[in-house]
């Protein structure tokens, strides 16, 4: 199986790689930041593409959409520092095959990897859980709440009513700027306003997002 | 032959970078000690290493290694302490002194 790797920390791409070969993995190509890795994934064609979730600029889920918009058939398993059910949902909901964190024990990873050669998902049994409870939700058809908005979206849609800037709100959801505007974009489409004062007014009117004083009403 | 060991729970990170170490440690030994044995500090200490390398990003290796314990029982210890998340090691070197009067003290504390 050949893989690409990609992780701004270039001390656990090494040992990462090193762990892959040992283990009889074919490591096609290894990079430091989402763009390059959808750069290379795309001139390469690995059987799986490894996106470090943290990376600066591009980050692995952004990699993620953008490899999968030019390539949809490409196997991507995000690796994530810190578990984060809003990023496991948008991992999942942009297509990727799996989602899994760097403090995986190493023959439980490499199960996992191997998995996805037989076609399995290559996911914990705890975030199999947590998409099973999101999937129970009522609303989930709609998306996980209402006007189609994904968790992460309401996350972010919260911090934007509270009048926090989009380097603000990066910095407070561990995301670019990039990424920010790029959700701030799909907010303001799917709520049908234009800027993001209205986004915040209509999400207070539907009581999508509270904020305090609504919150003290 | 100089010992080597890793401390390790498995982790991916710790993993890799006791396979890489395999293809690369010249005139060394390398010792990989799994820290969910419940012997596995007692271990440690009876390979003698010179060093020992953690991975500060698992915890249950961090639990699992007394400082104290180690240096007490490998006085010229190096420990290596790897962060995969700051791309950085932080490196322990551990020597041993008897010191009688404060004044002993003072010079330990100049020579640092």
């Amino acid at each position: 199986m050949k893989i690409l790797v990609a992780d701004d920390h270039s001390l656990f791409r090494d040992g990462l790689v090193s762990l892959l070969e040992s283990a009889g993995f074919e490591v096609v190509g290894q990079v430091g930041d989402g763009r390059s890795a959808v750069e290379t994934a795309l001139v390469l064609r690995p059987d799986i593409v490894l996106l470090d979730a943290g990376m600066p600029d591009c980050n692995g889920l952004e990699a993620l959409r953008q490899l999968r918009a030019q390539w949809p058939e490409a196997g991507v398993v995000i690796l994530t520092g810190a578990e984060d059910d809003a990023e496991l949902f948008e991992a999942v909901e942009a297509g990727a095959r799996g989602y899994l964190s760097k403090s995986l024990k190493a023959d439980e990873f490499i199960d996992m990897l191997r998995g996805l050669g037989r076609g399995e998902a290559a996911l914990t049994r705890h975030s199999t859980a947590r998409l099973l409870a999101a999937f129970a939700r009522p609303n989930h058809r709609q998306g996980h709440f209402g006007n189609g908005l994904t968790e992460r979206e309401v996350e972010l849609l919260r911090l934007l009513a509270d009048g926090r800037s989009n380097k603000d709100i990066a910095l407070t959801l561990s995301l670019s700027e990039n990424t920010v505007k790029y959700h701030i974009k799909n907010i303001l489409q799917k709520l049908d306003v234009h800027n993001r004062t209205e986004a915040a007014a209509h999400a207070i009117r539907i009581g999508l997002v509270r904020t305090n004083s609504s919150h003290a009403n | 032959m100089s010992q080597v060991v890793i401390l390790s729970s498995q982790s991916i990170f710790a993993e890799g970078v006791a396979a890489r170490l395999k293809q690369s440690l010249d005139g060394q030994s390398l010792v990989i000690i799994d820290t969910r044995e419940p012997d596995a500090l007692r271990r440690v200490i009876a390979a003698h290493p010179t060093a020992v390398i953690l991975d500060v990003s698992d915890s249950e290796t961090e639990q699992s290694c007394s400082l104290g314990t180690l240096l007490d029982a490998l006085p010229a210890l190096t420990l290596i302490r790897l962060d995969p998340a700051q791309d950085h090691v932080q490196v322990v070197i551990s020597e041993q002194r008897t010191v009688h009067q404060v004044q002993d003290l003072m010079q330990v504390i100049k020579a640092a």
